[in-house]
């Protein structure tokens, strides 16, 4: 047996030695034949994984300096059970400062979990509390979140963060990648005791906006109390100053507190000043008057026979008192807030030259303002399919076009300030990280009518308030402005109960300061702009010139001629 | 080195064999390669295991530890196995009876655990005792014994091969049936080497290997995981980017050098160093266990890999010797078989590490971490000592002088006797 065995052991042995030999020759050649290149990157991708470190947003500021956006922090807080060596203590400790139950906690140190989580957003003061007392096997993780101290002042411009650091709408929208500064996506090594890459972020801008909180502040009350007043559903006030473009407030009703976005109807984030389009009607008059007196188809003190009826291409032009007025001179036009003027005046000027007049004004296009979501108007020419003849007259007086509130208050803006079109921007200025400033300059984006033709307008407009006694005239202060009545479209027609009733004027009108527009949508009490709009510009122009600090008309007269 | 001093060794020209009982009456040279290979074990699984074990226990030693008290039980095994006269195995009763314990626990395993790692039932307690190691060991003994007692009567057909089969087949059958086919193979392979060297036919040898083949194929295939590691490995022989998984990290292991420098080729002669493994930190699955091998390469290079095959080589080497110089068949069966049974563990660990077979998880015998498997195969060592104390008293009676003369050299205390001037070729 023996001899049998040491044979065939030996055989064995060979084969043995053989396959050794192989996995030896296997062993080798494996470091000439693969890919390194590929298995390289396979390693490197799993060695390493990215960590976004975000730095401080930047925060955001009123024209004053009040603090409308900043960065609070969060605590995550919870526990690895196995790294906790005194659990009860521990328990005690937590449970003290974080109001849990004892028992939930020593069930939590009972997971074989490797990480239990306690609290996902706990206060500062909780977070800051723990992390002091360095408790070995609790994690305390700060997340940083965005604050709002004043709630719902200013929402619409300012926008939100939203749970992915990105800003969202308006301000936080516009300008989000300035406010987040340089967001580092660095390469961070799984394998223990390996440096990982740096933190080289940059933190982000400081901006303050053009908004006076307090302007801000009476035009959301006074909007708030309106909308109560005349039942309104909805509304905007917008306070422009003319010869910069700066926006002092920009308030829409309703509106949504940018803490509680979560929990928020999305559709109340669009902000209606710049995201909704409506028929502007009368206050479009004021175009219609600029162009006209720009072409020189009429004089300021021309006359035309106002007819009840004009019919443009079998489109019947009537006026809201359905009646003719016999002859009447522009400035009744304006004060009479009559259609078929209006109509007959932009039939002069011929669709060529009104057109080109609207882009003149930049009407119907992107303002370009600072805010995330602003949208187009909607004003069909000649050449377009869906344009009539009869466009030419309705458009006139703002009807078959549609335009935003903030197209239409820079488009009066340009009137109040010797016919140049301003930037309407909402940053006045920003600081960045490393404490430069930069200061937003006024820009002009072009020349809408002569200087001489907006006087013109500018005292046309104040006579036919005063003429008409308006209900939107202030105590003490010359102004000049427009109401105006929109029909709402709807499927087949016009809306023929509600409407939008809006008012913009400027003052004083010898230099302006101020351009304000009032839109109440489908107000109740009255549907007319003349008895909603009108007497809320008003009531609210006279406690912004009291803000503003402009003194009456006749302080200022006495002044300048003391001088 | 005092053993081969001893002046009681048998001298050739002495007929007389009186072994005095001495404390290293045995083969040396054999405990020193497996101390190596411990030492070298214990070593890489410090290094695979204080970062994990850091994490899960919060102490870098806990695994360590557990290692160490395997080793203590397994050192415990081999001293009584080393003492006891291993031919009381050769009793059918004791050798049946083993074989009888082995498959109650197998069968046990099968109904009552619950434990469901790896989607295999392997262990008693929770992992803590896998009797699918002892069992490797128990059909060795128990072959060995039986082909031992029925070598005359291995030629005969009906009589050597069947009842052969369906023994082998009861054990496998149960451990097929964890699944765990990696087992389940090393002792087919292992027993069918024992038939072959007990003096089996030609025939019957390819007939039992067929027969395996195609048994062995059959049951892979019913087993979904099998089949997929299979098709995998198909694939991986192609192109090693489409390999498993496991095998990429074990690649990447390998390849270190050259991948860790942006991916230059850079042969990796002497690893990256002891203890700086990337790869051992969660990426490589079963670093301290089945992978070992991979890491060893990847912190020490070929040379270290180099350095664990050739102890390998060495180990088997002396049990080959043990072998043909045990004093009877059942001692000679026993030791060959330990020595292929490591032999072909060891090999299919490095293969399935290298993607040379399809992948299967086996431990790299006293590499690896795991205490069942050290528990056993530290054991295994005690027999072969156990053997080696009993050498056959008249070896130089062996006919085949040349033959017996060509082995002497190779054998530690034949080394003396070689000097005398008898070797000739």
């Amino acid at each position: 047996m023996h001899e049998t065995l040491s044979r065939r052991l030996g055989f064995i042995g060979l084969i043995l030695i053989s396959l050794a030999g192989l996995i030896v020759y296997r062993l080798v050649s494996l470091q000439f034949e693969i890919d390194t290149a590929y298995f390289a990157e396979t390693a490197l991708t799993e060695y390493t994984y990215k960590v976004t470190s975000r730095p401080p947003r930047g925060e955001i500021y009123d024209r004053n300096g009040l603090l409308l956006a900043t960065n609070a922090i969060e605590y995550e807080i919870g526990i690895s059970p196995v790294l906790i060596y005194d659990r009860e203590g521990t328990a005690e400790k937590l449970s003290e400062i974080m109001g849990l139950p004892l028992e939930e906690l020593e069930e939590a140190m009972a997971s074989p979990q490797q990480y239990v989580l306690l609290e996902r957003n706990a206060p500062a003061t909780v977070g800051q509390k723990i992390l002091e007392l360095d408790l070995d096997g609790v994690v305390v993780t700060p997340t940083p979140r965005r604050y709002y101290p004043h709630g719902t002042l200013c929402s619409h411009v300012i926008g939100f963060v939203a749970m992915d650091d990105i800003g969202y709408y308006g301000i936080e929208g516009y300008y989000n990648n300035i406010l987040q500064g340089e967001v580092e996506v660095d390469d961070q090594s799984r394998i223990p005791f390996e440096a990982t890459g740096g933190q080289g972020w940059r933190s982000g801008s400081d901006l303050y906006l053009t908004i006076d909180s307090e302007i801000q502040y009476l035009a959301e009350t006074t909007l708030a109390d309106a909308l109560v007043e005349h039942g309104a559903q909805s509304g905007t006030i917008i306070v422009l100053q003319p010869q910069t473009g700066e926006i002092l407030a920009m308030a829409s009703l309703p509106t949504f507190d940018p803490n509680q976005f979560t929990t928020t109807d999305a559709s109340l984030f669009e902000n209606p000043a710049i995201n909704k389009q409506y028929e502007p009607g009368s206050v479009f008059k004021v175009v219609t008057m600029a162009l006209a007196l720009e072409e020189g188809v009429v004089e300021p003190d021309s006359t035309y026979n106002d007819t009840d009826m004009l019919e443009v291409a079998g489109v019947e032009i009537r006026n809201w008192d359905r009646q003719g007025h016999g002859v009447m001179t522009m400035t009744d036009l304006l004060a009479k807030s009559l259609n078929v003027g209006a109509a007959t005046l932009s039939l002069r000027i011929g669709p060529i030259d009104f057109y080109q007049g609207l882009d003149d004004f930049m009407l119907g296009e992107r303002t370009g303002i600072d805010l995330e979501g602003e949208i187009t108007g909607m004003i069909r020419r000649p050449g377009n399919e869906n344009w009539f003849e009869s466009d030419l007259a309705t458009n006139s007086f703002g009807q078959g076009l549609a335009i935003t509130p903030l197209q239409m208050i820079t488009a009066v803006g340009a009137v109040a300030n010797d016919g140049l079109l301003m930037q309407p921007h909402m940053v006045t200025r920003r600081i960045d990280p490393d404490g430069e400033t930069s200061d937003s300059e006024p820009w002009v984006l072009g020349r809408a009518i002569s200087a001489e033709t907006a006087s013109d307008l500018t005292r046309m407009l104040s006579t036919a308030l005063r003429q008409e006694s308006s209900d939107a005239l202030v105590e003490g202060y010359a102004i000049a402005g427009k109401t105006g009545t929109s029909e709402i479209p709807i499927p087949g027609g016009y809306d023929p109960e509600k409407t939008i009733a809006s008012f913009v004027g400027y003052g004083p009108i010898d230099n302006p300061q101020f351009v304000v527009l009032i839109k109440l949508d489908k107000p109740t009490s009255s549907r007319w702009g003349s008895q909603t709009a009108a007497p809320v510009f008003s009531q609210f122009v006279s406690r912004l010139v009291v803000l503003m600090e402009i003194p009456p008309d006749s302080v200022r007269g006495s002044l300048a001629s003391g001088q | 080195m005092t053993a081969v001093s001893q002046p009681t060794q048998p001298d050739d020209s002495s007929p007389v064999a009186a072994p005095a009982p001495t404390l290293f009456d045995f083969d040396v040279y054999l405990l020193l390669i497996v101390a190596a290979l411990v030492a070298f074990g214990l070593l890489m699984v410090y290094s695979t295991t204080f970062d994990w074990s850091y994490l899960e226990y919060g102490s870098p030693v806990r695994i360590f530890l557990n290692q160490l008290r395997s080793l203590g039980i397994g050192i415990v095994g081999l001293v009584i196995a080393w003492r006891f006269d291993y031919r009381i195995l050769r009793d059918r009763r004791v050798a049946l009876g083993i074989m009888i314990v082995t498959i109650i626990a197998l069968g046990t395993l099968l109904i009552l655990n619950q434990n469901t790692a790896f989607g295999a039932q392997r262990s008693f307690y929770q992992g803590s005792i896998q009797p699918g190691e002892a069992a490797k060991l128990a059909v060795i003994i128990y072959f060995a014994a039986w082909l031992a007692s029925r070598q005359d009567q291995l030629q005969k057909i009906g009589y050597g091969l069947i009842p052969f089969a369906i023994l082998l087949g009861l054990v496998v059958g149960l451990i097929v049936l964890q699944p765990d086919l990696s087992t389940a193979a090393i002792i087919m392979l292992t027993a069918w080497t024992l038939f072959f060297l007990a003096g089996a036919n030609i025939f019957q040898i390819v007939l039992a290997a067929g027969g395996a083949v195609f048994v062995g194929w059959t049951v892979s295939t019913q087993f979904d995981y099998a089949r997929d590691r299979l098709i995998a490995h198909i694939a991986a022989m192609q192109d090693l980017k489409q390999a498993s998984w496991h095998v990429q990290q074990a690649i990447i292991a390998f390849t270190a050098p050259g991948t860790r420098a942006g991916g230059t080729f850079s042969p990796n002669w002497f690893g990256v160093g002891l203890g700086q493994s990337r790869q051992k930190f969660g990426f490589l699955p079963a670093a301290h266990t089945d992978s070992i091998f991979a890491i060893i390469g990847e912190e020490l290079g070929l040379f270290g890999n180099l350095v664990v095959i050739t102890l390998f080589v060495l180990f088997v080497w002396r049990a080959f010797v043990i072998a043909r110089n045990a004093q009877e068949p059942f001692g000679a069966l026993l030791a060959a078989g330990i020595g292929v049974w490591v032999a072909y563990e060891a090999m299919l660990n490095v293969a399935v590490m290298t993607a040379v077979i399809p992948f299967t998880g086996v431990p790299l015998p006293f590499i690896s971490y795991g205490g069942s498997h050290l528990v056993t195969v530290l054991g295994a060592v005690g027999l072969l000592m156990s053997i080696s104390r009993r050498r056959s008293p008249r070896q130089k009676q062996v006919t085949d002088i040349g033959r017996e003369r060509t082995d002497r050299p190779r054998t530690g205390r034949m080394d003396r006797v070689g000097r005398s001037g008898r070797i000739e070729y």
